[in-house]
């Protein structure tokens, strides 16, 4: 089969190269594809096609189609055609019940088919609805492409790689270089893009990326180019698609069986393979470039029957075969006895990438293809791509006899179409839907013309009054790996996050931050804060310092509560809301001195207030600078009844009780850090949260930690905030809660001219609470679900937002929604509990230390 | 005692500051610049202050961040403060390494490398990008030193 030696092969004979498909050995050498070796070594049948089961073989041996698809080295789907051959691969046929000469599933082909019309699965199998499940598991099965190891690892790199040009052309043709060529000489950086392996080194100038395949053009410009395990995301500020054109099938009955060819395979097996196709031909073709195929047949050593120019009029075309390998072809009714039927309806432009470019695509009446027009600017088309000496003949008549497919990739029948358009289906877009056509592997490019074609014909409208389905990318299938590329997510660490490590604590996300759960006992490091001290990193918190004759002006304005009379070096809880009223985030500000001040955030909402804080700045125009120190400075928050005690030794700071008071800032040094001391408290005991540098966050973590203080994570910290009764905000508020409602009426200062969202806030206080956020203490210690339901009257009337046991108080304790009337201490409330209703009383004072004596102690 | 804003300087600890990018770039080859420059985030017109020995990259015609020395951070601050400008000692909230070659930028940014400096997405991390011929350098926020650090070396993994 395999030729002798030619000049151009691209085979090197001298390197020989074995692999295996099923099992069994195959022979072939370097520059061979998979698909090539197989064909030499006698391979005609490739695989089954997707609902049929039926036979496939070559069919356009460039990338194209559905017909060769096989797992290699355990990736499915991938077209063997174009994958180069390399030793030691493992090749399987895939989907395949049996082998690819005997496929049990080929029943479906035989007996199937009026149990399988199309768009079946919208109307059979759905009942009972219960087995819907089972039925669906059996049409996965039995149908469809490649298996993907849903288990499997990841077990090859995939790399996104950046590149930027002046000129990107996709398509290394004639026309391409050619445009290549003349932006290099002008001097421009120019990329090539081409599917084909290159021969040779690339035109000087030139950087080529081959084989390689452009995926789409997206907005601003961005090509993606799958190559390999590669994948480039290219930005030029021209783009010259030089995509050519494609070969379309002619649609007769049997117009799937294996020996049917495009030109491009014959053209690829003679002149890059050096395999002669067949034994004896015939040659259907309409154009001129197709006809002369049959030379390459004749030079190949094929006997060529007959050459059947199709511009001659409409003909009547009919192929026949056994076990789904052709034997013979009717034409006008003369049967010709062949193993080989080259077969090309004319060539369509490859305008896809244009399309999606923003180009629009017009049905060209006189060539009878699909033209783009209107191209978007900096995107230009070269060469046949752009209609030039393409065209395209319409279909035969339609004969009895086997199946004629429209669209081999899904198995879509020309029966099937006029069934979808007699159901109403009469649009092409929503027969894509419908019966799938264009929706496989090939996107289109050997079933659009031709769907569009029949929907022409049968709806009796132009081809251009059916118009064609939206482009859209990929233009190409492509590895999903590839879209993935590597395996890293952007997270961010605390410049204390190894000593949590080494500590044995289980680390979780909140937002884009890796903090410390716990360190193995929540319950006992909650107990150590009550009982000595404990050390939480709450470096995450967002951090922001204000600064400028106006600062104060500004919080004013952007808070509800006071800022202009905060003393320097004194502190104050801050509850920042929507101009809706909404709560929006809440912290602590510190007045560092009259124009300065330190601003913290909740660790999640860091970046939208510095967001809000610019936006809102860009309205007043106030004279101050926002710089956000979150990175900048690392936190960690010392508190227990022994905080003062353990902290005295390391600062320079006086902590006496006088001196230093609760809601007091001090600067100082800690363990020889500069440090500010903020004297609050977010878990209800004494403590002192310090402010550093970050790059010093493990040397002052050290000090304290040597000192006997229990670190502590967030499962402990958020047990004893609820004792507190402390609200966190985004877990007991949500994008709807208010801070009069949220049982925060303190915060709001009426009295102020103005702050963001007082108005929403009197509309609240005139129309009269409706909800409230209350504590609840439940009477028989189970634990109610965060986010449960609180049950009135058997109706939904609130929900739990925050719940846990608290070891301290001995009882479950939590906060919730609930109506106003409700929000009355010692009320009873009733909450869901696992598939039960569950008492709890209301409680609206701290559950721990009320009157707040150990925090200000 | 009155409050200022020196607990944004690490120089002016007696311990020695750790660079976030210790861990993560250790037996790497890759250098480390997190310790070799300070950075202040100044606010206001720079060019009536010609500084020696610095570097000034303008993020917009109000907002420049200036590049010293570690050490010299917070004196320069105040320098700058004694004449009108703005200035953040954040120094402590940037990491920063230097790597060769654009192919591995390449795998990194989609920034435009022959219009460094720049500001952008490397690694999906915001991050300042200085050219040197060959040599980049990296600036970006220390809480994603490790993932940096692994990214970084990744990258040049692949292309090994
Ligand atoms: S024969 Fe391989 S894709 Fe068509």
């Amino acid at each position: 089969m395999r030729l002798d030696p030619r000049p151009g092969e691209r085979i090197d004979r001298s390197e020989p190269i074995r692999f295996t498909f099923e099992g069994k050995l195959v022979e072939g050498f370097a520059g061979d594809t998979i698909g090539s070796a197989l064909y030499a070594g006698g391979r005609r049948v490739f695989s089954r096609s997707f609902k049929y089961h039926r036979p496939r073989g070559l069919l356009c041996c460039s990338g194209a189609c559905p017909n060769c698809m096989m797992e290699v080295d355990g990736v499915p789907n991938v077209r063997v055609c174009v994958a180069p051959a390399h030793e030691g691969a493992v090749v399987k046929a895939q989907n395949v019940r049996g082998s690819l000469e005997r496929d049990l599933m080929a029943a479906t082909d035989k007996f199937g088919g009026p149990f399988t019309p199309v768009g079946f699965y919208y109307r059979t199998m759905i009942r009972p609805r219960a087995a819907w499940p089972l039925f669906e598991k059996f049409l996965r099965s039995a149908a469809g492409l490649g298996t993907i190891d849903k288990h499997a690892r990841r077990t090859g790199r995939y790399d996104v790689e950046h590149r930027h040009a002046d000129v990107l052309v996709i398509g290394g043709g004639s026309a391409g270089l050619e445009a290549a060529r003349a932006a290099a000489a002008s001097g421009e950086h120019v990329v090539v893009v081409d599917e084909n392996a290159p021969r040779g080194d690339a035109p000087g100038g030139l950087e080529l990326l081959a084989p390689a395949t452009a995926l789409g053009i997206y907005e601003g410009g961005l090509v993606p180019v799958a190559a390999g395990r590669i994948l480039y995301k290219v930005r030029a500020k021209r783009i010259v698609v030089a995509t050519g054109a494609l070969e379309q099938p002619v649609i007769f009955p049997g117009n799937d069986l294996v020996g049917i060819v495009l030109p491009e395979a014959v053209r690829r097996l003679v002149h890059d393979f050096s395999i002669r196709p067949g034994e004896k031909a015939v040659v259907l073709a309409a154009d001129d470039d197709a006809l002369a195929i049959a030379d390459d047949l004749r030079d190949a050593g094929t006997q060529v029957l007959e050459v059947v120019d199709l511009r001659n009029g409409p003909h009547r075309i009919s192929a026949s075969g056994t076990k789904g390998r052709l034997n013979g072809v009717g034409v006008e009714g003369v049967r010709y006895n062949c193993d080989l039927v080259v077969a090309s309806g004319g060539r369509q432009p490859a305008y896809s990438l244009l399309a999606q470019a923003g180009a629009t695509v017009a049905y060209d009446e006189g060539r009878g293809v699909f033209v783009p027009r209107d191209l978007p600017a900096n995107v230009e088309a070269v060469g046949s791509v752009t209609g030039e000496g393409t065209g395209s003949i319409a279909p035969a008549k339609t004969l009895l006899g086997d199946k004629t497919f429209v669209c081999l990739c899904e198995d879509v029948t020309e029966k099937d179409v006029k069934r979808a358009i007699a159901e109403g289906f009469d649009s092409i877009e929503l027969a894509k839907r419908y019966t799938t056509v264009t929706m496989g592997p090939c996107q289109g490019r050997l079933c659009h013309l031709a769907s569009v074609r029949m929907y022409a014909r049968e709806t009796k409208q132009g081809e251009d009054a059916i118009g064609t389905t939206t482009a859209r990318p990929p233009w190409s299938p492509v590895e999903l790996g590839l879209l993935a590329g590597r395996p890293h997510e952007p997270g961010k660490r605390t410049s204390i996050h190894h000593r949590h490590k080494e500590a044995g604590a289980t680390m979780m996300w909140t937002g884009s931050w890796r903090r410390p759960h716990s360190y193995g006992d929540p319950a006992a490091e909650a107990r150590a804060v009550h009982e000595s001290a404990g050390l939480i990193d709450v470096s995450t918190l967002g951090k922001l310092v204000v600064r400028g004759p106006e600062a104060a002006v500004f919080l004013e304005r952007i808070y509800p509560n006071r800022f202009a009379d905060l003393k320097p070096g004194r502190i104050r809880y801050a509850v920042l809301g929507t101009d809706g009223g909404r709560i929006m985030d809440d912290g602590t500000v510190a007045r560092i001195d009259d124009e300065t001040f330190y601003v913290t955030t909740t660790s999640t909402g860091a970046e939208g207030v510095i967001e809000w804080f610019e936006w809102w700045n860009a309205i007043w125009k106030l004279d101050l600078s926002i710089v956000d120190v979150t990175g900048a400075v690392a936190a960690v928050n010392l508190a227990g009844p022994q905080a003062r005690e353990l902290l005295g030794p390391l600062t320079d700071v006086d902590l006496a009780p006088d001196a230093f008071k609760y809601l007091d800032a001090k600067q100082g040094k800690v363990a020889g850090v500069p440090t500010l001391l903020l004297r609050i408290g977010f878990v209800g005991e004494l403590g002192y949260e310090l402010h550093f540098p970050s790059p010093h966050g493990e040397t002052v973590w050290d000090a304290l930690a040597a000192t006997g203080a229990t670190p502590f994570g967030l499962e402990p910290q958020r047990i004893l905030r609820l004792e507190k009764m402390h609200v966190l905000i985004g877990q007991d508020t949500d994008s709807e809660s208010n801070a009069l409602e949220a049982s925060m009426p303190w915060i709001v200062k009426f009295e102020k001219d103005e702050f963001v969202g007082k108005w929403a806030l009197e509309h609240v206080q005139e129309r009269g609470m409706r909800d409230r956020l209350v504590g609840f203490e439940m009477q028989n210690g189970s634990v109610p679900p965060e986010g449960g339901a609180v049950v009135r009257d058997g109706r939904l009337a609130g929900r739990v937002t925050s719940a846990r046991f608290s070891e301290q108080l001995g009882r479950a304790i939590g906060l919730a929604w609930v109506p106003e009337e409700l929000a009355v201490e010692d009320a009873d409330i009733t909450l869901r509990v696992s598939a039960g209703l569950e008492r709890a009383k209301v409680r609206l004072r701290p559950f721990f230390d009320p009157e707040g004596e150990r925090l200000r102690s | 005692m009155s409050l200022s804003l020196d607990f944004l300087s690490p120089a002016l600890g007696e311990p020695a500051p750790r660079s976030p990018l210790a861990r993560a770039l250790a037996r790497s080859g890759i250098r480390d610049l997190s310790l070799d420059y300070g950075v202040l985030d100044a606010r206001g017109d720079l060019t009536g202050h010609p500084m020696e020995g610095v570097e000034v990259v303008r993020l917009s015609p109000e907002r420049s961040f200036v590049l010293c020395p570690y050490r010299d951070a917070p004196g320069l601050r105040e320098w700058l403060e004694g004449r009108g400008v703005a200035a953040i000692d954040a120094s402590g909230g940037y990491a920063g390494l230097e790597v060769e070659g654009e192919a591995v930028m390449r795998r990194l940014t989609e920034l435009p490398l022959d219009r460094c400096p720049a500001v952008g997405a490397v690694g999906h991390v915001a991050t300042l990008v200085l050219r040197d011929g060959d040599r980049f350098r990296l600036f970006f926020r220390q809480e994603y030193a490790d993932y940096m650090g692994e990214r970084v070396l990744d990258a040049l993994e692949g292309l090994a």
